[in-house]
């Protein structure tokens, strides 16, 4: 077993007899101590922490043999004991191997069988200690499968995806906190309960049963409708090493909000499409008459015809660049570059590049802008801004017939710097003011219909304004005009300065 | 050729509605013109037109169907033949047909519709 020497302690109150036993041991290369009597003898072993086996006489002075057994066992339940005793007295060997002696040699005894008894006992030690290690680790095997179950079944109850197994006779054996939450109903139903009576969703029911009496193992799936949510369901069979079905396993996962979102990229989708269609059917039309003369000869008209169908494609153009913007926006992939910023000049900027627009249409654009009051600077990124009091302006001198005003005027009180873009166009009301910066909304009457438009200008002034911590305000009302008032952080608020 | 014969317009495209203008006019039609539902019923009872042409979509997804069925439903209009062009049969999944109750109307085309095929279209209902 191991490479140390047993060792041996012999106690006898009869010097001749301990030397005779240590010379025929220690001739055996075993490691020999001896003691004079009990009380030694439990000293020494308390001492040397053990002895594999203890030959001990059983008459002596202070402590025989019989006491010396119990003290031993007390300290070392397995301490081996060989009793050595006169012919005359074994009934008392007999008496202390019922104690816990091992075994007895009477006296005069041989050296051979002294070394005989003595493996014996050391044979026994070893299997006894082999039996305690067995036990010992049997007891840890189970623990640990003890552990190992509350383990995966605190896994199993924390999982968001409901679990329900069912044996082969289509009785539930397990269903974890998910699946209780899911279907209420069955949770309450006790363990074991036939499926088909514990589960009310005939569809669930028929999937796991397929899976169960199927020939081959096989897994099926499929989306279900619970309540205001949607499953999807795989159920696979439970397999025994062997490759028999022992049950299935169903597992339920919420996709609700992957549902959500793939009917609303439908919808964004076909809104996109039918934004694209409509200028680009009108432009087709122009294009045809004038090419295929079916409207009849008239330069002029066909001049203007090519002018709209133009200002069309710039306007498709102009949805398309403003969709990747708003699409770079939501991917995350578009990012301000926030500088130091002077609203003043970047609104001057913007309302010179209108002041044609506006003088064709007849409509006055004015700039307030104080330059002996210089107004903070704002921390934004200049491009974002310009693109975001443009469709402001645009849509102000857009949505003002002829004859109107537009006025834009830049303040600050310190936190924000502010561009108000008031005209005396043609207003809106209050639940048409509250979608005007939905994707594509644009407010349908008689003067916009001439207008064109994508409706995601000022989609896109919101979101510009939102990454910038900003506020945008909108004051109308239809035939009385508008205003827009945007606020953005000067670079002392923003910085906390 | 007897009296000119006159054609409402509706539709909420301004630059589509002049292209179908010049078609018509060119073929001696006289043209009326509404940009949105309710002004297309006004100008159905103010211009007693021969035949209407109106598109689906406009304001609102139903506004083309709600004037169909009010101008269906006046007896000042309720004769006046009609005919609805729209995209709106490539963006739902299901098939309209001209139906007495929910879509009164007489003929159903889809956009886009090019100039000569409305043409036919008014040209075949107007003989
Ligand atoms: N100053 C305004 N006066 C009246 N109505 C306005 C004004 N600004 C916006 N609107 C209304 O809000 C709608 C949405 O505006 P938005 O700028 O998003 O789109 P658009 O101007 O139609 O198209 P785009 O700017 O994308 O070319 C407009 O169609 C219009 O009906
Ligand atoms: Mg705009």
């Amino acid at each position: 077993m191991t490479d140390r020497p047993s060792r041996i302690l012999v106690v006898d109150d009869e010097v001749g007899m301990r030397e005779g036993c240590r010379r025929i041991l220690a001739a055996e290369n075993y490691e020999v101590e001896t003691a004079e009597d009990g009380q030694a003898a439990l000293e020494k072993f308390k001492a040397a922490g053990g002895f594999d086996v203890v030959i001990s006489d059983l008459k002596m002075p202070r402590m025989g043999g019989m006491d010396l057994i119990e003290a031993l066992h007390v300290i070392d339940e397995d301490a081996l004991l060989l009793v050595i005793t006169a012919y005359a007295t074994i009934d008392t060997a007999v008496d202390a191997t019922k104690r816990g002696a091992y075994g007895y040699i009477p006296k005069p005894f041989t050296p051979d069988e002294l070394l005989l008894h003595v493996r014996n006992g050391l044979e026994k030690r070893a299997l006894r200690i082999e039996a305690k290690a067995l036990r010992e680790e049997r007891e840890r095997r189970l623990l640990e499968v003890a552990f190992e179950r509350s383990k995966s079944t605190t896994i199993l109850h924390c999982m968001t995806d409901g679990v329900l197994v069912v044996n082969r006779e289509g009785r539930i054996v397990l269903r974890n906190a998910a699946l209780s939450r899911i279907l209420p109903s069955c949770a309450e139903e006790p363990m074991a309960a036939p499926v088909v009576e514990a589960v009310d969703l005939p569809e669930l029911v028929s999937l796991v049963m397929e899976v169960v009496q199927a020939d081959a193992p096989i897994i099926a799936s499929k989306e279900l409708t619970i309540g205001p949510c949607t499953y999807m369901v795989n159920a696979a069979p439970v397999l025994e090493p062997s490759g028999e079905t022992l049950g299935a396993v169903a597992v339920l996962r919420d996709i609700t909000a992957l549902k959500k979102l793939e009917i609303a990229k439908s919808m964004f989708v076909s809104m996109v499409a039918h934004e694209l269609k409509s200028p680009l059917a009108t432009i087709e039309s122009s294009l045809n008459i004038v090419l295929t003369g079916i409207a009849g000869e008239d330069p002029e008209r066909d001049r203007q015809m090519m002018q709209r169908a133009l200002l069309r494609a710039t306007t498709l153009r102009t949805l398309v660049s403003d969709l990747l913007n708003l699409t770079a926006i939501e991917t995350g992939n578009f990012s301000l570059k926030r500088q130091h910023a002077d609203l003043c000049s970047i609104v001057r900027e913007t309302v010179d590049a209108y002041t044609d627009k506006a003088a064709e249409k007849n409509v006055t654009l004015h700039l307030e802008c104080q330059d002996a009051s210089p107004i903070d600077p704002i921390l934004a990124d200049p491009n974002a801004v310009r693109s975001i009091v443009t469709n402001l302006v645009d849509n102000a001198v857009k949505y003002t017939p002829e004859g109107g005003q537009v006025n834009v005027r830049v303040d600050g009180n310190g936190l924000y710097a502010r561009v108000v873009v008031k005209d005396s166009g043609i207003g809106m009301s209050a639940a048409e003011r509250d979608r005007i910066f939905d994707e594509f909304y644009r407010v349908k009457n008689d003067y916009t219909a001439h207008v064109p438009g994508t409706g995601l200008g000022l989609t896109l002034v919101r979101r510009l304004v939102d990454m910038h911590q900003g506020r945008i305000d909108v004051d109308s009302a239809p035939g009385k005009g508008s205003a827009f008032a945007v606020s953005l952080p000067t670079v002392a608020y923003a910085t906390g300065m | 050729m007897s009296d000119v014969k006159k054609v409402l317009l509706v539709d909420d495209d301004a630059d589509l509605v002049a292209v179908n203008r010049a078609v018509l006019e060119n073929h001696g039609f006289a043209i009326a013109t509404a940009y949105s539902g309710p002004k297309g019923l006004v100008a159905a009872k103010a211009e007693a037109p021969d035949l209407i042409v109106l598109d689906v979509m406009m304001g609102t997804n139903s506004e083309g169907f709600d004037l169909a069925r009010a101008l269906k439903k006046d007896e000042a209009t309720k004769h006046i033949p009609l005919i609805m062009v729209t995209s709106v049969n490539t963006t739902v999944p299901f098939k309209f047909e001209p139906d007495a109750k929910y879509l009164p109307v007489d003929r159903f085309l889809e956009k886009p519709l090019a100039p000569e095929a409305l043409l036919k279209e008014v040209q075949g209902m107007l003989s």
